[in-house]
């Protein structure tokens, strides 16, 4: 049996790798995207969501699609400076279930909204998407090996006691964040 | 009619999103994918600020900077760079390759817009 070094991601967090290892992550309306170059065996996690409703009618226009989209770039980014080729980049998609009653009441539906994000992001990037499962109640955990763009996913109650807790505190996080974004400095 | 602008970012979901909220407030806007993109549409077009990544394809932003400060004609055109870096020493680079100002993504649109405002009153 290999041997491979597991690291674990958080909401708000990525990794790439270009390594034989496995990165693994537990999910409930947070979108995962597992994006890899299997031309140079690289590839990446990440764990995120869209802090508040978009305020447009395009998945893509609002601020707070913005942070989708950061999450984004900087794991492409990640894997590009690890020698990938954003034109080689494939993905994977998972997450986006609705794991506790309070969110079916939301004033606006969370991971309905991550998903069409994220599918609306790597269709305007022209990323293929290999697999996906989205949507759903029942919170998934991810495995992704990057060397060779597997996924194995499992959905899972165990363990998630505190998902939803530490999903809703990053949710916020980035909400209070959103005050001082985009600070420019001047030369 | 508002001033010109022009993108160079090499994600087309943030060249679509500046547009967006640049047009929607009766800015121009020109795009390109990288630095070599960016450096032919200032040849071609005249624009009142440059909005740029760092991290692109086939020439990065910083280089852009370097060649557009190097460039009779352009080189005093001002220079916003809007990028996921926030390292200082990357920082440094831009300071020193001529950048006028650096905005870490993700921004907000409306501070985006004060922003481009104290550039180009």
């Amino acid at each position: 049996m290999i041997e491979r070094s597991e690291i674990s991601i958080k909401p708000g967090e990525f990794y790439s790798s270009d390594k034989d290892v496995v990165i693994s992550t537990l999910l409930g309306s947070c979108i995962s995207v597992a994006l890899y170059d299997l031309s140079v065996s690289i590839g990446g996690l990440n764990h995120f969501v869209l802090p508040f409703p978009k305020n447009t009618d395009d998945p893509l226009f609002s601020d707070s699609a913005k942070y989708g989209i950061n999450a984004m770039e900087l794991l492409i980014n990640d894997i590009l400076k690890k020698g990938g080729k954003k034109k080689s980049l494939r993905a994977k998609v998972f997450g986006g279930s609705t794991v506790f009653d309070l969110q079916k009441h939301a004033i606006y539906d969370i991971p309905k909204m991550n998903i069409a994000f994220v599918f609306g992001f790597l269709e305007t990037e022209i990323i293929p998407v290999d697999s996906y499962s989205v949507g759903g109640t029942i919170p998934r955990r991810i495995s992704f090996f990057p060397h060779d763009s597997r996924v194995l996913m499992k959905y899972t109650k165990n363990g998630t006691s505190g998902l939803v807790k530490r999903e809703n505190t990053f949710s916020h996080k980035l909400l209070e964040k959103t005050q001082n974004a985009g600070q420019p400095i001047f030369f | 009619m508002g001033a010109s602008i022009l993108i160079v970012d090499d994600s087309v979901s943030i060249r679509q999103s500046v547009r967006f909220i640049l047009e929607q407030n009766g800015y121009t806007v020109f795009e390109g994918s990288d630095g070599v993109e960016g450096l032919k549409r200032l040849s071609e077009q005249k624009v009142q600020l440059v909005i740029t990544d760092v991290n692109m394809p086939n020439m990065d932003g910083l280089t852009m900077v370097k060649k557009i400060r190097e460039t009779e004609g352009i080189k005093f055109v001002p220079i916003l760079v809007l990028t996921t870096e926030s390292q200082g020493s990357v920082v440094e680079e831009g300071k020193k390759v001529g950048a006028t100002g650096w905005i870490v993504k993700p921004f907000n649109n409306e501070k985006l817009l004060e922003t481009i405002k104290k550039v180009i009153p």
